[in-house]
């Protein structure tokens, strides 16, 4: 059969079906955003879905909201954002973010854009979603938002008592993290991607599976919504 | 009640090395005039406050206009990055303190509602808390809370020299319409020294029974400069979308030639040739 979707569509309908049924989920990436709305399309107007600029309706646009980008990180801090959605330039096998420098603050060798939403949404929404390329997952020297720190308990030892990142979500597979350890482990394959090449192109190296899944492909429903979604952000 | 001036009397206050808060975010709402004028009057050393850096942010980069900003994000938007600013960063000509972006809006807020600090829930386990130019305690600290012992977070409030919005409208008395996200203006304005404001249209009285605004703000602001396509090209809801044209203009040409195109000339001239052309 021919292939009517990429994996970049199969990464965002995969980040819409692991959302949870109900509750509110922080977005601010196209990506993100498009996720969000899709998970709202297939279930019929659950999670809601915010933004650092308010509430967006089913098709996108911003709901009324009295009140500034503050307003919307208390919602964050007050712990009624259930899944907030966190991209970065660098992320590891800890689930910790980058997105602000490579090299040393005084002497940086790369500057990106600053990472300081990443930040807040790992810190203060009750678990998140990290949405990367797979060129994105390799070590990184600045952690501008913390995941799992050292991996274990180093999280909790910080002094950061939510759920911290749940998935990593890339173009050719899905993680997820150990219990305990957590390092990152496969959760599945998308279709045609095969293991070596995962373990290629990403910088670290992951847990794997004894039997690794395939995830699989979009359903029509989920290529329609999608192109709804889509239409609708732009 | 504000005082209504022209764009270059108002760019004439500002000095050398002022701290200034831009309104706006990204590629929405920047007071874009304001911000051209700055770059024709060849202000120097400025220190920028913002939570999510805008164009104007980089094109006053771009300028050489900045020493210092303090914000916590570059992006312009996903496709669009606020190349200047990273590169100038990356070389050490610009000094940059990134705060978490609720920081930056509690920091905002708390000089605006005059306390000397704020305490926030964000910033741990972060590398960001590493200062650059604020120095050792002067970028965040953490403190037992005094009442219950547990650790929290405290910001430093920030009081910007000058703040610079641009609006959908005003009136002579210092009532604006915001139409869209509010952003940070709010804050941010009312934590400044100077207040000023730039719309697309001044009028003599706004009518606040109008239906179908987003949200409207009385913030009384100090001056009040009537700028048309004030935000061009960023977009200014409600009055016209970005210019996406121009926007990739602005990536993909060297800087020197922009400037020669659209910065340089009168904003007079910029407004014509803006006339009637579908945004």
């Amino acid at each position: 059969m021919e292939k009517n979707y990429d994996n970049e569509d199969l990464m965002i309908v995969c980040a819409a079906r692991l959302l949870p049924e109900s509750g509110t989920v922080f977005a601010y990436k196209k990506n993100h955003i498009k996720a969000a709305l899709l998970a709202r399309l297939m279930r019929g107007g659950a999670p809601e879905v915010l933004t650092p600029g308010g509430f967006l309706d089913d098709e996108g646009r911003l709901i009324d909201f009295a009140g500034s980008t503050k307003n919307v990180f208390e919602y964050l801090q007050g712990g009624y954002v259930d899944v907030g959605f966190v991209s970065g330039d660098e992320v590891d096998r800890y689930g910790n973010v980058n997105g602000w420098v490579t090299g040393s603050i005084k002497k940086p060798q790369n500057v990106f854009e600053g990472g300081g939403l990443a930040c807040d949404v790992v810190n203060l929404a009750n678990s998140t979603f990290i949405m990367a390329t797979s060129e994105q997952l390799r070590k990184c020297s600045f952690f501008s938002a913390p995941g799992y720190l050292k991996g274990g308990k180093s999280r909790l030892k910080e002094g950061l008592y939510n759920d911290g990142p749940v998935y990593i979500i890339c173009e050719l597979c899905v993680f997820d993290f150990h219990p305990k350890s957590k390092k990152a482990r496969v959760l599945g394959l998308f279709p045609d991607v095969k293991k070596s090449e995962v373990a290629d192109k990403i910088g670290w190296r992951a847990k794997w599976p004894w039997k690794v899944p395939v995830i699989y492909p979009p359903t029509e429903e989920e290529l329609e919504a999608l192109e709804k979604a889509t239409s609708y952000i732009g | 009640m504000a005082e209504v001036i022209a764009l270059k009397e108002a760019v004439k206050m500002i000095p050398d090395g002022s701290m200034v808060f831009f309104g706006g975010s990204g590629l929405n709402r920047n007071p874009m005039a304001f911000c051209r004028e700055l770059i024709r009057q060849n202000k120097k050393n400025l220190h920028l406050i913002g939570v999510f850096g805008g164009l104007a942010a980089d094109m006053l980069t771009a300028a050489g206009a900045v020493s210092r900003v303090e914000l916590a994000e570059f992006s312009l938007e996903d496709e669009m990055d606020a190349l200047y600013l990273r590169q100038q960063v990356a070389d050490c000509n610009i000094q940059a303190e990134i705060y978490s972006a609720y920081a930056m809006c509690l920091r905002l807020y708390g000089g605006a509602s005059g306390v000397p600090f704020m305490p926030l829930r964000s910033m741990i386990g972060t590398d960001l808390r590493k200062p650059t130019f604020r120095g050792e305690g002067g970028k965040l600290m953490t403190v037992a809370c005094p009442f219950t012992g547990e650790p929290v977070n405290l910001v430093p409030s920030i009081n910007p020299d000058v703040g610079v919005v641009h609006v959908l409208k005003a009136d002579i008395e210092g009532n604006v319409i915001i139409e869209g996200p509010l952003e940070s203006d709010l804050d941010g304005l009312l934590a400044s020294e100077i207040k000023l404001v730039t719309a697309e249209e001044v009028v003599e009285k706004l009518d606040f029974r109008l239906k179908g605004f987003y949200s409207w703000r009385v913030i009384l602001p100090n001056f009040v400069i009537e700028a048309k396509f004030g935000a061009w090209p960023t977009a200014a809801p409600s009055a016209y979308l970005r210019d996406v044209g121009n926007l990739g203009l602005w990536h993909m040409e060297p800087y020197d030639k922009y400037f020669a195109k659209f910065i340089a000339p009168k904003e007079s001239t910029i407004i014509k040739s803006l006339d009637g052309k579908k945004l």
